[in-house]
């Protein structure tokens, strides 16, 4: 499916910020894993990247609405790779306007954000340059977790939603 | 640009012949347009704009993407995009690339020449799972970086898209929401400025 030997990241743990929808009540950590009998969209990115990530995360809603009430054993995931400008109220406002089943992950360390890239296979760089525009640059595969921290399917950038839908289907029946 | 044309290659491909049907129902084309024009009229210069949008703005964020696509019938250049400041204070031309291209590694669609676009587009569309086996392991950044100008080369539809060429909007001064419609005046070297209008939605028409 994607890998030899997939990716697992359970022993990952982010800083979490959720404050608002389903998971606003919630343990100061976040580990990578879905809860039993669903699925956990994983995703780096920053909110105020006008182009791929809310293209991913959009395409992330339209699948969700689509597949209707199994949908509620999707969650979404997000870790920051810009965490000082996504703060974590900018954060919630930002995934709830994608779903109410988030995670909103604010790394509280560089070395947070690394060790949970690492493990993904993720990685990014922010950059200010001499004109103080902050530029970001970040890896924009979208993953999809189990309940045991293991990466199912890992999606480019620019994958269909049919494709995206069909795969979601396919996975929530097996777990 | 290349990376244009192995996007348009891609979508033609993959079938979505609709976009440019429906997109043709929003087109906006200036005034010195005869809004049927061919992409292979070989008359004088005519700018066809279709298919416009921009996606809704998530909340607590004040950026925004225009998407769009564009047929001259001669060789042009988009080199400017502007909208009122009721919309927004800032506009820019912006293109989404590999952020180390010169690594050779890119996991975005159609950045690796044709024949591997078509092989994502193959596992997209097969009948089990995505054959994704995309970066061969690794992770390509991809970042934004401004542009001073688009070719638009003659009969060619360039298309701004997700991934690709977008108009970025800044510092939007009201969320972008679903149905609103917004004027964009965009200016090329040769045919001087044309409005389009957008149309802001959750996903790709």
């Amino acid at each position: 499916m994607t890998r030899e030997q997939p990716l697992e990241v359970g022993a990952v743990e982010v800083t979490n910020v959720t404050a608002e929808g389903v998971y606003a009540d919630h343990d100061s950590t976040f580990a990578m894993k879905a809860r039993p009998g669903s699925l956990l969209v994983v995703y780096f990115g920053y909110t105020s990247c006008p182009d791929l990530c809310p293209t991913t995360l959009a395409l992330v809603r339209a699948a969700r609405r689509e597949l209707g009430g199994s949908s509620d054993r999707i969650d979404l995931a997000m870790v920051t790779v810009d965490p000082e400008r996504d703060t974590p109220e900018v954060m919630n406002g930002y995934l709830s306007s994608f779903t109410d089943r988030f995670h909103a992950l604010h790394p509280s360390s560089m070395d947070e954000l690394e060790s949970a890239e690492e493990a993904f296979l993720a990685s990014s760089t922010i950059v200010t340059d001499a004109s103080g525009r902050i530029e970001v640059g970040h890896s924009a595969t979208t993953y999809v977790v189990d309940e045991n921290g293991i990466v199912l399917v890992e999606w480019p950038f620019g994958v269909d939603k049919d494709a995206m839908i069909n795969d979601f289907r396919i996975l929530l029946d097996r777990v | 640009m290349t990376r244009s044309t192995r996007h348009q290659l891609r979508q033609t491909a993959k079938g979505f012949a609709l976009v440019a049907a429906s997109a043709l129902v929003i087109a906006s084309c200036g005034g010195d347009d005869d809004s049927s024009a061919d992409t292979d009229a070989p008359a004088g210069e005519d700018i066809t704009i279709s298919g416009a949008w921009a996606r809704t703005s998530p909340m607590s964020v004040t950026v925004g993407a225009v998407y769009m696509d564009i047929t001259a019938t001669a060789d042009d250049e988009l080199v400017g995009a502007s909208v009122d400041a009721s919309i927004a204070a800032t506009v820019e031309i912006h293109e989404t690339v590999a952020a180390d291209m010169e690594a050779g590694d890119s996991p975005m669609p159609g950045e690796e020449g044709e024949e591997a676009s078509e092989d994502t587009m193959a596992g997209d569309m097969s009948g089990g799972m995505t054959d994704d086996t995309m970066a061969g392991g690794m992770s390509g950044e991809m970042t934004m970086r401004p542009v001073s100008s688009v070719a638009l080369p003659a009969g060619e539809t360039v298309m701004l898209m997700p991934g690709g060429y977008h108009i970025m909007l800044l510092d939007l001064v009201t969320p972008l929401e679903v149905g609103q419609t917004f004027d964009v005046t965009l200016t090329f070297a040769n045919a001087g400025t044309k409005v389009v209008t957008v149309e802001v939605r959750d996903e790709a028409p």
